[in-house]
C-alpha cells in the first residue's frame, strides 16, 4: 500500500462559515460545451481521481479570462476564448485542504468558453479527458461543486448567477 | 495612505484579492450613491475587501452596511473587472492586485449616514461625477450598471 492517503489528496471540508479557518483564493471553472450543447468537458484529476470542470487558480498579472484560457491550455491542450461568466461562486461553508496543510476559501468565477484550436489531450494534472453527456455529468460525485456550476450553465441565463 | 499604481502587467508584484463593489442608482437609475473617503479625499462606490468565510453576497451587504448605513441586497453582477494592469498598495506596505466584482444592489432598509471612513455621501449623475476626484474605473462600473445588460461585462 502507498503510504498516500487521505492526507495526501486535496480535499473540500464543509461546515458553518469554515472558510474563516483558510485564507482566500480565487479561482476559476470553465465549461466547454460540443455543438449540440449537450455535453461537457470533464478532466478527472490526478491528486483525488475525481472529475472536475477544467479551470485553476488566478495568478497576479493576468485577468479572470487569462487565467481561465491558460489553464485549458495547460490542462486540456485546447485553445479556447471566453464566450460568458456563469457565475461567481463563493460558499463560505467550504473550506479547501491542499496535501501540504494550506487551507482555503476558494471564491470560483466559472465562464463558458469555446474552443478556437488546439487538440484534446492530457496532462500532468490530469488522467482523463471526456466530453460528457450533461445528465450524466450531474450525477456525478464532481470535485469541489463543480456540479451546481454545470446546473446553472443549464439554464442558459443571460444572467451570472450569484452564489 | 492606499496607493494605486498602473503599468503594464504591474499586478505580478502583488498577491491576488478579492473586491466587492456595489452601485446603488436612484429610482431614476440616473443617479448612483457614491461616497468621500476621509483617508484620500477621493470619491468611490461602497466598496471593498472580501474576507474568508464570507460570501460575495455577505461582503457586499456588510461594506455597504458599514459605509453607509444602508441595508442592501444584490439584484446582479454587472461586471468583473480583474485589474493586472493596477496595484493597490496599503498603507501596511502589502501589495494586491483587486479583482473586482461589480454588483447592482437595492435598498431592503437603513438610512444614509457617514461612516468613520467617509465624510460626505450623495447620489450623482455620471455627468456629475466627472467633475469629482473619483477612484479610477468606479465611474465606468456605473455607466456598465446604467447600461441594464444581463450578461456580465468582463473587463
Amino acid at each position: 500500500m502507498p503510504s498516500s492517503s487521505a492526507e495526501n489528496k486535496t480535499k473540500v471540508l464543509y461546515g458553518d462559515h469554515i472558510g474563516r479557518e483558510g485564507k482566500l483564493r480565487v479561482g476559476c471553472s470553465a465549461i466547454v460545451p460540443d455543438a449540440a450543447r449537450e455535453k461537457v468537458l470533464l478532466t478527472r484529476r490526478s491528486d483525488n481521481g475525481l472529475f472536475c470542470l477544467p479551470g485553476g487558480m488566478i495568478d497576479p498579472g493576468e485577468s479572470a479570462s487569462e487565467a481561465c484560457e491558460r489553464e485549458m491550455l495547460e490542462e486540456t491542450g485546447l485553445r479556447v476564448r471566453v464566450v460568458k461568466l456563469v457565475g461567481v461562486y463563493s460558499d463560505p461553508n467550504k473550506l479547501t485542504v491542499y496535501p501540504d496543510g494550506n487551507k482555503a476559501h476558494v471564491i470560483v468565477l466559472c465562464f463558458e468558453v469555446e474552443p478556437v484550436g488546439g487538440t484534446l489531450g492530457l496532462s500532468g494534472e490530469t488522467t482523463e479527458a471526456a466530453f460528457v453527456p450533461v445528465g450524466e455529468a450531474v450525477q456525478m460525485d464532481l470535485f469541489h461543486g463543480h456540479t451546481g456550476h454545470i446546473r446553472d450553465w443549464m439554464e442558459n441565463e443571460d444572467r451570472a448567477f450569484v452564489r | 495612505m492606499t496607493q494605486i499604481l498602473f503599468g503594464d502587467r504591474i499586478g505580478k508584484e502583488g498577491k491576488i484579492r478579492l473586491g466587492c463593489v456595489a452601485v446603488l442608482l436612484d429610482e431614476k437609475r440616473e443617479k448612483a450613491l457614491i461616497t468621500r473617503r476621509r483617508d484620500t479625499g477621493q470619491w468611490c462606490l461602497p466598496s471593498g475587501g472580501l474576507e474568508p468565510g464570507e460570501s460575495v453576497s455577505e461582503a457586499c451587504a456588510r461594506e455597504v452596511w458599514e459605509e453607509t448605513g444602508l441595508k442592501v441586497r444584490i439584484i446582479r453582477m454587472t461586471s468583473i473587472f480583474s485589474g493586472p494592469d493596477r496595484l493597490v498598495i496599503y498603507e501596511d506596505g502589502n501589495k494586491f492586485q483587486v479583482i473586482s466584482l461589480n454588483f447592482e444592489v437595492e435598498k431592503v432598509g437603513g438610512e444614509l449616514g457617514l461612516s468613520d471612513e467617509t465624510t460626505e455621501a450623495g447620489f450623482f449623475s455620471p455627468a456629475e461625477i466627472e467633475a469629482l476626484d473619483v477612484f479610477p474605473h468606479h465611474r465606468q462600473f456605473i455607466l456598465d450598471t446604467m447600461k441594464g445588460q444581463d450578461a456580465v461585462f468582463i473587463r
